[in-house]
């Protein structure tokens, strides 16, 4: 990529709307130059707080950032402009957009790019800016300062300006495709546009209704994480440490509400679209939203120690900086390609512009947060005396530890390629990721979990300051015993083996008992003042669904077939090696294969046509009384693919679900049968017909039914001169009406076409040969698919209880929704009362 | 000291310790020949597809076999067998990263990351075609 050639500036286009992409870059520079005015005029102003002075570059400070949200919004509303019109002399529309893509996937073009979700986060801070703007009080100058010097920084990302001809700073969303792509020949002509018919389109893995919201939800958590660190790092410059906590606390609270969900529905659009079979996998790009959220969860919870006994302050202020911190540094790990090789995700990779650039920004906000905290560190005001070990404060910093224990685990395996260069000089070793990487995350962080539910469960027993343990033992005994009780049960039910699965079940059962046990008699049931005890059920359900959704995960797609065929995957037993590799099943159409308790049978394609076209195909789960053979269920899955979508060979497939209330069954085509290849070696088979005669096909009854002048068929477009007609053929099966056939005959001239209709579930293809008006009959050929032709490879999994999953993360989010609407007004009596004991 | 101090610099121990420990479970990048060195333990090898040689996957047969030969960074190639079906845009992937093990002078392997060609390349080959037409 090279900086604009003046041959390109001296030639003239045909047919280039110039004019949106220069008032888009207009907008960029203008909102990078307001916030950053922005930022140095509340910084004046809360230098010269109290003075008219001060009012008046507030004034200023105010206008600008406004102004440099309304750029942002300009931004937005060009971009969509450009790629809602198919502009595509765009390099971005060309990239991210095509003329097919439906209007609902249109915003989902904006964050396969990296500038559009760099776009995405400024909308984010813009609006929560604004919001701060108008609540923030005696904390606007301070907060804004910070707000909108981050978001000047963000703001360079979209800059694409150049410094020298070889540094490139940011990537701006409104260059040009011919300036994108200097020296391809296509650009020499005036008329290139003429050329360009489509855009190359969205990535069809991001062309689901998860992908749509997804990610606007995840940055607006990442966005959110930024109120908290501004507020801290406002409170350690104002040097004053009371009166931020309860803006800080609910701007918490919305966050870490926020960014599960994100993370969440991250997790819901790979389960229902990716078919690596489940909905986390400790992907790198999972794990790096992850980490943030586990640290913001933390500093929220020392904030409440904070609130209730003035301990923990640096530790809160240093959990949200961290946090902040984290997001830059995941972004840093996803957008740069550092990761490489360790992640299934696809990375764009922008370069080493784009690495330096994250590198200095993370710098940056290293700086502005820390210079403050260690300057300040001395004068921060903190708590007399040891904390006793038997309050709620010293258990909840324990579990805020270990929640940062968690995090520091997670991040510094997910960065083992940032570091393996290092390990390589020491250690003379290539190091990799494990192996196994779910068992690798799952042997550490289960017992993380284990610990944090459990404390989650205790902890709201204890009191602030002096507890009396008496009461409190008898009562998690009583919990214990049940607890106890139910996991055995489980155990026993579920059939769990594993040591570590026995104690993560009891940790979840004691971690939804005691909350539902709290929740019931101590709060009794006042649900407004319950947020903690609900998000704290909420994740002991979501730890119980991930262990009965992921330990007890069963695919039955078991090629039994292929069992004696005996490939060696260097399992240790017979049985395991035939487990290991035959998880994938062969299909013919119109034949049943076992699976499980279900006996599967697969009837047939459908097309869509879309862009790219979408094939769906039909498959049906039968389960029959084994003693009576009578049918006690049944349903159709339609796991749908785009074969060989843009020239890409092989199928993407897009999974599909039947949800129980307690369990699902998930299904996906691992690969299908060519469908050109064979299906040409088979021929057209004539028969001539007249009205009402039969074709006896193998299983099909053709019923011709006559010919028509009016056109039904949608693959037919007249055009003037045509003579056509349309015959209409009734496929009957030994279960009935299968379908109608319309194929078209076509005259233009002396010229005749045949346009031919499929009847796919069939196998048929069925064309008009010619019309024989004298003995009133047409010739039909019809070309019949033999179905060892036509198959598919399926893998089919069995998720049990993969709702309770879901459930639990609903009912944490709620939690923190709850518990951010009761802080609203409440918390401020209750913490003056308990005001900080400040001692010099 | 405190007693919190004193948990608290325990708890950050014990997490360096987890890490620490947690290293063991690492893998390493080897190549096919020192992949064989240590016959039956499971490594990553990076390597490419090497096309010259037939690749073969028939599903009538066995929907969970796939073969195909790789050569690895040192130049050496094995035929490597795979326990699933043929994966998607096979022969257009730049690298190979396998997670397997040799066994008799074959790559038995239960993963494969590809490295697929960066858009902007895909780009460039979809926009010499309107110039052809």
């Amino acid at each position: 990529m090279q900086p604009p050639q003046l041959s390109a500036l001296n030639q003239s286009f045909i047919g280039e709307h110039l004019l949106p992409g220069q008032l888009g870059h207009l907008f960029v520079i203008v909102s990078f130059v307001a916030a950053l005015f922005s930022a140095f005029a509340y910084f004046n102003a809360a230098r010269r707080e109290e003075s008219t002075d001060g009012a008046l570059w507030q004034k200023l400070a105010r206008w600008s950032f406004v102004i440099q949200a309304v750029s942002i919004a300009g931004i937005f509303i060009t971009l969509y402009y450009i790629i809602s019109s198919h502009l595509f002399e765009y390099n971005y529309a060309w990239k991210h957009s095509s003329r097919g893509l439906p209007v609902k996937y249109l915003l989902s073009c904006f964050w396969e790019g990296s500038e559009g979700s760099f776009l995405l986060w400024l909308i984010w801070h813009a609006v929560l800016g604004l919001v701060v703007m108008r609540r923030g009080k005696q904390w606007e100058t301070r907060v804004m300062t910070v707000v909108a010097l981050v978001q000047a920084v963000l703001c360079t990302m979209l800059l694409g300006i150049y410094l020298g001809p070889e540094i490139k700073i940011g990537s701006n969303p409104f260059t040009l495709l011919r300036n994108e792509m200097q020296g391809a020949p296509i650009f020499a002509q005036p008329n290139y546009l003429e050329f360009i018919k489509d855009g190359n389109g969205l990535n069809i893995t991001l062309q689901n209704y998860w992908m749509v919201i997804h990610p606007p939800i995840l940055f607006l958590g990442f966005a959110l994480t930024l109120i908290p660190f501004a507020y801290s790092v406002a409170a350690l410059w104002k040097g004053e440490y009371k009166t931020w906590i309860k803006p800080a606390l609910r701007w918490c609270l919305l966050g870490g509400a926020v960014l599960g969900t994100g993370i969440m529905m991250g997790g819901a659009w790979a389960y229902e679209s990716l078919t690596f079979g489940g909905y986390w996998a400790w992907d790198p790009v999972e794990n790096a939203s992850l980490v943030p959220w586990l640290t913001l969860v933390a500093g929220l919870h020392t904030l409440v120690i904070y609130k209730s006994t003035g301990r923990s302050l640096k530790t809160t202020l240093i959990f949200f900086i961290l946090t902040f911190l984290l997001i830059w540094y995941s972004t840093f790990l996803t957008r740069t390609g550092i990761l490489g090789e360790t992640s299934v995700h696809s990375f764009t990779g922008e370069g080493k512009a784009l690495y330096w650039h994250l590198l200095i920004a993370l710098a940056l906000f290293l700086v502005i947060s820390c210079y403050p905290l260690i300057r300040s560190w001395k004068k921060m005001p903190r708590v007399a005396g040891e904390e006793e070990a038997d309050t709620r404060e010293f258990w909840m910093l324990i579990g805020s530890i270990f929640l940062l224990i968690s995090a520091i685990h997670i991040i510094f395996s997910t960065s083992l390629p940032v570091w393996a260069p290092l390990y390589k000089a020491v250690a003379g070793t290539d190091i990799a990721p494990s192996t196994d990487p779910v068992k690798y995350y799952n042997d550490i962080q289960v017992w993380a979990a284990f610990i944090i539910g459990v404390l989650s469960a205790s902890i709201q027993f204890l009191k602030y300051k002096k507890t009396g343990m008496k009461a409190v033992w008898k009562k998690l005994a009583l919990l214990i015993g049940i607890s106890v009780v139910l996991s055995v049960l489980l155990v026993v039910g579920q059939k769990i083996e594993h040591l570590q699965y026995m104690a993560f079940t009891f940790a979840i059962m004691f971690t939804i008992t005691g909350n539902l046990y709290y929740l019931l008699t101590t709060q009794k049931g006042k649900i407004l003042k319950a947020g903690g005890s609900i998000a704290h059920l909420g994740f002991g359900l979501m730890l119980f669904g991930i262990l009965l959704s992921g330990y007890k995960k069963t695919v039955i797609s078991m090629d039994l077939a292929g069992a004696n065929r005996n490939v060696d995957f260097g399992k240790k037993t017979f049985e395991e090696n035939v487990k290991e590799g035959r998880e994938n099943v062969l299909l013919f159409r119109n034949t049943t294969v076992p699976m499980g308790k279900y006996m599967v049978t697969y009837l047939g394609d459908s097309l869509v046509h879309n862009d790219p076209p979408l094939t769906f195909y039909k498959i049906r789960f039968d389960r029959r009384d084994p003693e009576n053979n009578a049918l006690l269920e049944s349903f159709m899955l339609y796991p749908e693919a785009y074969v060989n979508p843009k020239g890409q060979e092989g199928i993407s497939a897009n999974p599909d679900a039947k949800h129980y209330w307690s369990h699902d069954v998930f299904t996906y085509l691992t690969s299908i049968s060519n469908p050109e290849g064979k299906t040409d070696t088979s021929s057209f088979q004539p028969h001539t017909v007249r009205n009402g005669d039969s074709i006896f096909l193998a299983n099909t009854v053709l019923v011709f039914e006559g010919l028509n002048n009016n056109i039904s068929n949608k693959n037919y477009k007249a055009q003037t001169g045509d003579v056509a007609a349309e015959a209409r053929l009734s496929a009957y099966t030994i279960d009935g009406k299968a379908g109608a056939s319309t194929p078209v005959y076509v005259i233009q001239g002396n010229q005749a076409t045949a346009l031919d209709d499929t009847l796919r579930d069939l196998g048929l293809t069925i064309r008009i040969n010619r019309i024989i008006p004298d003995q009133q009959a047409t010739e039909i050929g019809i070309r019949q698919r033999a179905a060892q032709d036509d198959y598919i490879i399926l893998k089919a999994i069995v998720f049990p209880f993969i709702r309770v999953l879901w459930l639990g993360v609903i009912v944490m989010v709620i939690g923190f929704f709850i518990s951010w609407w009761y802080r609203r007004s409440e918390g401020s009596g209750r913490a003056a009362a308990k005001a900080p004991v400040t001692k010099k | 000291m405190k007693k919190a101090s004193i948990l608290i610099l325990v708890l950050i121990a014990a997490a360096i310790g987890i890490i620490v420990a947690s290293f063991g479970q690492f893998s390493t990048y080897e190549t096919f020949a020192s992949a064989s060195e240590h016959a039956g333990n499971t490594f990553h090898v990076v390597g490419y597809l090497d096309s010259s040689q037939a690749q073969h996957y028939d599903p009538i047969k066995d929907p969970n076999l796939f073969t195909f030969f790789a050569k690895d960074k040192k130049g050496a190639v094995h035929k490597v067998i795979f326990n699933g079906a043929k994966p998607q845009d096979f022969e257009k992937s730049e690298q190979l990263v396998m997670k397997g093990y040799m066994k008799n002078g074959d790559f038995h392997c239960t993963q494969i990351q590809m490295k697929c060609p960066s858009k902007y390349e895909n780009n460039k080959i979809a926009v010499a075609q309107p110039v052809k037409s």
